[in-house]
Parts: C-alpha cells; sequence; structure tokens
C-alpha cells in the first residue's frame, strides 16, 4: 500500500515539472490543495534559510493556492515583461524520500534542478524540496511545497516556472 | 585619468537649460575605463553605504561585504565600537573573513594562521622565531581600517578618502528623508532576516536611475498594477488619484527623491481593506502613536506618502507598500550585482511585520512582480547600448522645462548625473 502511494507521489511530482516545463498553468495549478502553502525561503547566513515567513524574509511565500494563481493571472496577460518570451525550461526531479505523517499525508524530500533558456541565455536553479502529498476524493495533490534555492545570487529573475 | 567620452562645454553631459534638453553619453554605461575611472572618482571619494547598525548589535558582531567594489569586514570590537577593515590579511593578503556575518572574538587568516580580533588588532600568529620582537605591537600589520566610519540615524557608512567632508554635510538634504524613515519606528529600525541577492546584466547606474523613476511605472509595470486593480482591497477606498503626482526634488550632493501619495497599504501606519477589520485596529492604534511621537503633519505625511530616495551614488531605500534598503556593486561595466534587505520597526506588531512582508515579496526582490520586470527593462537597455556608436545619448529631458517636477519627471536623474559628471570631470 505504502508503496503505491509513494509511487503516485512521485509521479505527481514528476507531472508537476511537466506541467510547468509545457506552460499547462491550469493543469499545473490544479495538482495544488486550495490550502496549499507554496514557500521559498531566503538565505540567512551561509548554512541557514530563513526560517518564519512571516516575521523574516523569504523568496517567495503564499500562505495558501490564491498567490500561485495570481501568478498564473499575470502570466495570462503576457505583458510581463520578464516572462517575454517565457523560457524555455526543463525540470528535472530526483533522490525521493519518503516521510508518512500521522494524519495520513505524506511528505516527500527530494532534489531538483532546473534549466532555463531564454534569448541565448542559460540560467539554472537547483536545491532541494519538500512535497506536502495528500489523498483527496479527486486523488493525490499537492497540500505544500517549500523549495530549498542553493544558488541565491539570482541572475535576471526567478518565477514558479524556473524552480 | 584618460575617460574615453566626447567632453563639450558642460563636461561629459549635455546640461542645456536654455532648451531644457539634458543628455547622457550612451558609452558611460558600457565602457570599463569609464567604470575604472568612476571606482577612483566616485566610489574612492564618496561615502558608501556599508551596513544597518542594528545587523551587528552587539560587540564582536561582524558581517562581510562587498561595498563600492572592495571586500570589507564591517564589526563591533570587543567594547562594541563600530569598525570597518579591508577583508586582506597584513600578512600575504588573503582574505580573513570568508562568512557573511557572525558573531568572533578573532578572525584567523586561513593561509598562516594571522589572527585579529574584532577591532582589526593583530593579536598571534603561530611562529615563534623568525620576527623581532616589538614587530607586531607597532600596529602596522593591523588590518588595514577605511579611511572613515560614521552613522546617520543607524545607517553605517564608511569612506576610503582621508580628506571626505563629514557624512552629515555629505548627505546634504537627504538627510529629512532618513530622519522619516528612522522615524517609523520609536525605538529603532531593523533590517529583518534574510536578504534578497541578485544580478543583471547592466550598467550600475541604470539601477540608480531606475529606483526613482516614476514615469516607467504604468508602462514597465502594468501587469502589477492590473493584478492590484482585480485584488479585492488592495486599494485605499478613499484614495485620491491627484496625490500620485507628487514631487520630485535635488537634495544636493547627487541626492535625489520622489515623494507621492500610496494607494496601497502602508505597514507603517496606512490600512487597506484587504487587511480587515482586525489588521484595522492595529494600524489605527500605530498611526495614533505616529501622531503622538510626530505630530499630525508629520505623522500624515509618513503614513500616506510614498518616497523613492536616491542616495548618492550606490544607496536606494524605497519607502513604499514596504521598506526597502538596496545597495548595488559594479561588477563591471555590463554587470552589476544587488543586495536588498527588509527595514522594519523593530517593535514591529507580528501581524502588521506580516503584511510588510507579503508587501515585500509581492513587488519587490528576484521573484517578486515588479523587480523582474525592471531589470529585464535595464537588460534591454544594456543590449540597446550594443548600437554604439550612431545612438550616442540617453534623454533625460523630462521635466527640465517645469519650475516644479512630479514623480513622472526626470530631475531626479538630472540630480545623479550632474553629480556624477562633476566628479568624473574633477
Amino acid at each position: 500500500m505504502s508503496n503505491e502511494i509513494e509511487e503516485a507521489a512521485v509521479a505527481l511530482i514528476v507531472n508537476e515539472g511537466a506541467c510547468l516545463d509545457q506552460r499547462d498553468w491550469d493543469q499545473w495549478i490544479s495538482l495544488y490543495t486550495e490550502d496549499a502553502e507554496y514557500w521559498v525561503p531566503a538565505w540567512d547566513d551561509e548554512y541557514t534559510v530563513t526560517d518564519d515567513p512571516q516575521t523574516q524574509m523569504s523568496l517567495i511565500y503564499y500562505g495558501d493556492r490564491s498567490g500561485l494563481e495570481d501568478r498564473i493571472f499575470r502570466l495570462n496577460t503576457e505583458t510581463s515583461l520578464a516572462s517575454i518570451p517565457l523560457p524555455r525550461t526543463c525540470h528535472m526531479t530526483t533522490n525521493y524520500r519518503f516521510d508518512a505523517q500521522p494524519n495520513g499525508d505524506l511528505k516527500v524530500h527530494s532534489a531538483w534542478h532546473t534549466y532555463s533558456y531564454k534569448l541565448k541565455a542559460i540560467n539554472q536553479f537547483f536545491g532541494h524540496q519538500e512535497h506536502l502529498i495528500r489523498p483527496t476524493d479527486d486523488g493525490l495533490k499537492i497540500a505544500g511545497r517549500k523549495i530549498i534555492v542553493l544558488n541565491d545570487m539570482i541572475a535576471n529573475v526567478m518565477d514558479v516556472y524556473s524552480i | 585619468m584618460s575617460i574615453p567620452l566626447p567632453s563639450g562645454p558642460d563636461g561629459y553631459i549635455k546640461d542645456d537649460r536654455a532648451n531644457s534638453e539634458f543628455l547622457v553619453p550612451r558609452k558611460a554605461f558600457t565602457s570599463p575605463e569609464v567604470l575604472a575611472a568612476e571606482r577612483e572618482q566616485i566610489f574612492n571619494t564618496c561615502w558608501l553605504y556599508a551596513a544597518h547598525a542594528s545587523e551587528i548589535p552587539k560587540a564582536n558582531d561582524f558581517i562581510s561585504r562587498r561595498v563600492g567594489g572592495r571586500e570589507l569586514i564591517i564589526s563591533r570590537n570587543a567594547e562594541g565600537e563600530l569598525g570597518a577593515h579591508f577583508n586582506t590579511c597584513s600578512h600575504r593578503g588573503a582574505m580573513v573573513c570568508r562568512e557573511k556575518m557572525g558573531n568572533t572574538k578573532r578572525f584567523v587568516c586561513p593561509y598562516h594562521g594571522w589572527t585579529f580580533d574584532t577591532g582589526g588588532v593583530m593579536v598571534e600568529q603561530p611562529a615563534d622565531t623568525g620576527f623581532p620582537d616589538d614587530f607586531f605591537s607597532k600596529g602596522t600589520k593591523n588590518l588595514r581600517s577605511v579611511a572613515k566610519v560614521d552613522t546617520y540615524r543607524d545607517f553605517v557608512f564608511i569612506t576610503y578618502n582621508p580628506n571626505a567632508k563629514t557624512l552629515i554635510e555629505y548627505l546634504a538634504g537627504v538627510t529629512e528623508y532618513i530622519d522619516i524613515v528612522a522615524d517609523q519606528s520609536a525605538v529603532g529600525m531593523e533590517i529583518t532576516e534574510g536578504n534578497h541577492e541578485y544580478s543583471m546584466r547592466a550598467n550600475w547606474k541604470l539601477l540608480l536611475e531606475n529606483s526613482a523613476d516614476g514615469y516607467h511605472g504604468l508602462t514597465t509595470h502594468a501587469t502589477y498594477f492590473d493584478y492590484l486593480q482585480a485584488t479585492n482591497g488592495a486599494f485605499r477606498t478613499d484614495f485620491d488619484p491627484a496625490t500620485m503626482a507628487g514631487k520630485c526634488v535635488d537634495l544636493g550632493n547627487g541626492h535625489a527623491a520622489i515623494e507621492y501619495g500610496a494607494p496601497w497599504g502602508r505597514p507603517v501606519a496606512q490600512w487597506v481593506p484587504q487587511w480587515g477589520e482586525e489588521g484595522r485596529a492595529t494600524v489605527d492604534e500605530l498611526k495614533a502613536n505616529l501622531v503622538a511621537r510626530c505630530g499630525e503633519d508629520k505623522a500624515t505625511r509618513i503614513a500616506e506618502k510614498n518616497r523613492n530616495i536616491l542616495i548618492f551614488p550606490n544607496l536606494v531605500i524605497n519607502d513604499i507598500m514596504a521598506l526597502t534598503v538596496r545597495t548595488f556593486q559594479p561588477v563591471d561595466a555590463g554587470y552589476l550585482e544587488v543586495n536588498a534587505w527588509s527595514l522594519a520597526p523593530s517593535e514591529e506588531h507580528p501581524d502588521v511585520r506580516k503584511f510588510r512582508q507579503y508587501n515585500f515579496l509581492e513587488f519587490l526582490g528576484p521573484a517578486g512582480f515588479a523587480t523582474p520586470d525592471d531589470v529585464e527593462m535595464l537588460e534591454l537597455c544594456q543590449q540597446g547600448y550594443q548600437n554604439l556608436p550612431e545612438p550616442m545619448w540617453n534623454d533625460i529631458s523630462k521635466g527640465m522645462s517645469q519650475a516644479q517636477n512630479g514623480v513622472n519627471d526626470e530631475l531626479q536623474m538630472r540630480a545623479f548625473w550632474r553629480q556624477w559628471n562633476k566628479l568624473m570631470a574633477a
């Protein structure tokens, strides 16, 4: 049983990257629960990221999915200069480790690497992440994602499609 | 130093007041020789922002960062006195500190073990032979300190110029605007934990110009304004759009600011419906405290106005939907690195701090809704300059024919460039 949910969770995480690579924003959003927290902490010192998005700095923080919907709204206006043209992206995720939660959720730790290519320039971000995967009536959903970006001298722009 | 720019009666710029035309040479954004001259004549002579005192509150606290292209350790010694030293060993030159910040009694050079205290004093080295007895007691082997360090309202500045005038003289009229930032707390402002570091393929002066440029707001940031308008309660309901015109002021020595009505919530003391009724009570109390401390007029100015403040040459304090302190370093003529922090009252209510940080992230930073669009524009300008030599000049004349300039005019840039020209032509 646990293997089945682990396999399905990995498929969901891989599918998330594919949705972003294909710029299928609506499908991407639908992978998240409405109350999903999405958080990219900032670095505090060499080895530590910030641990409280309400009092400290982050790179991106949304307490629920509506913030991600705002991002999609912005991308769909097709007038945000930073996203014209959108970079071609390639999301890769690996090294999955699973941590079953008492409430039936599954926390999935993984390593990730995303390449972006735009106007002859290659950018890349990489790091670790935690997905909180939740069984719902509508199948498995992402109920939370915390993304640690290891290379935080950010060239040009970082957006949801580049991590 | 020879500067490869055309020089006319106004120096390297064209400041034609009779015809209200102000032109800046594009080569000033692309030439490595110009950047080398800027390092000598601007970054090595001016006062430069180094840190905020709240980053190093205790004895033996330190930070290491690049200031004006040079690597510094800014620290408090064992007695708590503030100092700034070049991060390079007096022995063979290795950087003695590789951590961004921390608290320590000693900096030990990793190469041969020469050891310095947080005041830069050489305290020991591992060899027991080879030096005369008094070799290290003369002070000549201490870490070299920068020429001057001084603080204004907890903003720590340094200069590499031993002949620099005092900081307060240097800051000239911009002290009024720094005061308005510092007065937002009864007990002291603080840099909140964490920062944003980002880079762009653009000349450093492009970011300076852009940071207080009201003119680009509605085009470059169209999506942000669309987003705000589509968001319930993001704007104050009684906002008077006429206050957006605001003013733009030359504050002397290359410093300038724009100031204008803020339609959005300002965590210092301007509530918007998005923050809910509970938030309203908290923010109303902040406003009442502000009035009690500063008087009605100043409190209203602090609460309801945005300010984008340029402090020559490379400090920006933007007091907008959040408060950002931003400094940037040219790495080469076409590439710069930015360090940006969120500044807040240290006694801030947790609910209001939350609004502040959310506001900050929404608009600012490399993953925000505005900064990436700015970055893209500045890179486009830098790419446009590849077309030199024919299109030679940038135009920043807007508002020059008017007695008063508003936020959509370009007086703030002319103030910067006149000072730049004065120092470069010297």
